[in-house]
């Protein structure tokens, strides 16, 4: 069996004998080539100092202890990139959210500055300081939708007031609308407070005479969903009706949604109660040719401004194609 | 690049404008950068009227499939249970008809030369959009008028 030699032995670079050509003792060794530098890594090398120099040796592991000492470690370019990286991402997206913030906040006071110039005007209006709002004529605006946002239409005082300045105005017919039908709910509490009755469905423009306000209550379930009930009643007359089927016409789905409950005139106005311009799903079948005007939030109502909207509804020019 | 969609009857157009926005349509298919879609004889009581018109036809033509089958007493009876007995269409199906299935709804509605109605456009689909409407004219509206409606429209959304 082989011996594995001692250690000391191994490492003893191996006796060469003379060559053969010549009979002079090989030459000693190559000095170690110095090592090669990594571009990507920051590498520090003390050159003249040759691995087996046992006095550079202690030379550079006594500069290394000392360096570690000081606090300095070697480090790679690519960590200090990342970190430099990283840092620089966070600051920006600091500053990013810093001038959103404060472009928000100049908005904001740009509409606070609004709401206190509207507030003045609307107390001029109400007042009649201004002549053009004095001559208001409201045969124009036939029928008057007003949306409101459901949280706001729990307020049901205060939904009572803007139709009591309504009916004062000279307005007869108006149809309440939120999302959730939190009005509907209320619906017998508001026609008795304001001494309105309810619309009857198939009252025509003449029919609707007398100060009596004339209300209509609206949600959700009218718009899209009534329009899903006149589908499926269409669907039914065309499955039953092998030999004639129905000519889809927008008057047949006007019909249906009429079948259904589901319809009603179209609003000359459109009154928006709450944060944002936004009509909140009313049945889009009866706004096609409906202004929108947004008056802010209900607890905030004017009567200056509601006669401002509809003074300048009153002003309005539509045109029609032929 | 630009995926163009053109959005209306189209059938009421010209027969050259007709194939032209069909090659525009298919020239675009593959791209992915943003949408556009460009309404041509478009109103928006036509769209809800076409929508409802082609899922009756859709959904006619399925029970007559399921009927022809010899399903009629079996899955039938089963999809229209005692809930949805009187409604074979749903909301869904006549929103896969509508012309707009290729875009989601809008947030922001711009109506320029400053009038505060629709007329007869994206009515269905704007339920929860933003109305800006700019007195500007069309050719004026610039960059200041788009960040004005963005900022208006993060007011009323929760960030941060």
């Amino acid at each position: 069996t082989l011996r594995t030699p001692p250690a000391a032995q191994r490492d003893r670079p191996p006796r060469r004998r003379p060559t053969a050509t010549t009979g002079l003792p090989p030459s000693p060794p190559l000095a170690a080539p110095s090592p090669k530098l990594d571009p990507n890594k920051f590498q520090i090398y003390f050159p003249g100092f040759a691995t087996d120099d046992r006095c550079g040796w202690w030379i550079r592991h006594g500069l290394g202890i000392s360096w570690l000492m000081g606090g300095a470690r070697l480090m790679d370019v690519r960590d200090v990139n990342e970190k430099f990286s990283l840092w620089t991402a966070k600051i920006t997206q600091f500053a990013s959210i810093l001038l959103w913030k404060f472009m928000h906040f100049l908005v904001t006071v740009w509409y606070l500055m609004w709401n206190l110039v509207h507030m003045l005007e609307s107390f001029l209006v109400f007042h009649g300081w201004l002549k053009e709002y004095k001559s208001l004529d409201v045969s124009k605006l036939r029928y008057l939708a007003i949306v409101i946002e459901s949280e706001e239409a729990r307020q049901i005082s205060d939904v009572v007031e803007l139709l009591q300045w309504l009916a004062a105005i000279g307005v007869k017919h108006v149809c309440l609308y939120d999302m959730e039908g939190v009005l509907k709910e209320s619906k017998e509490e508001i026609l008795a407070k304001c001494n309105a009755r309810p619309w009857k469905g198939a009252e025509t423009a003449k029919a609707i005479v007398g100060p009596t306000l004339i209300l209509e209550f609206a949600s959700v379930s009218d718009g899209k969903q009534g329009v899903e009930k006149a589908a499926n009643l269409l669907f039914a007359q065309y499955q039953g009706g092998d030999q004639d089927k129905p000519k889809f016409t927008e008057a047949l789905l006007d019909e249906a949604l009429r079948l259904v409950g589901c319809s009603g005139p179209e609003p000359d106005l459109l009154l928006i109660y709450g944060p944002m311009r936004c009509h909140l799903g009313f049945p889009a079948w009866r706004i096609r040719y409906t202004e929108m005007v947004h008056m802010g939030c209900l607890k905030s109502k004017k009567h200056g401004s509601l006669i401002k909207a509809i003074y300048r509804f009153t002003t309005v020019r539509q045109n029609y194609g032929t | 690049g630009i995926r163009v969609h053109f959005v209306g009857d189209l059938n009421l157009l010209d027969e050259s404008v007709r194939l032209a926005a069909e090659r525009a349509t298919a020239a675009t298919s593959q791209n992915s950068r943003a949408v556009l879609s460009i309404c041509m004889a478009y109103t928006s009581t036509n769209e809800i009227m076409n929508a409802v018109k082609q899922a009756c036809e859709e959904k006619y033509y399925e029970c007559k499939r399921l009927g022809s089958c010899g399903t009629k007493n079996g899955l039938i009876d089963y999809a229209a249970n005692v809930e949805r007995k009187d409604n074979f269409i749903s909301l869904s199906d006549i929103e896969r008809q509508m012309y707009m299935r290729v875009a989601p709804p809008p947030g922001i509605l711009v109506r320029t030369s400053g009038e505060s109605r629709l007329s007869n456009f994206l009515l269905w689909q704007s339920g929860s959009s933003l109305l800006y409407s700019p007195s500007v004219l069309w050719p004026e509206i610039g960059l200041c008028h788009l960040v004005w409606s963005i900022l208006n429209f993060q007011r009323n959304h929760s960030y941060f």
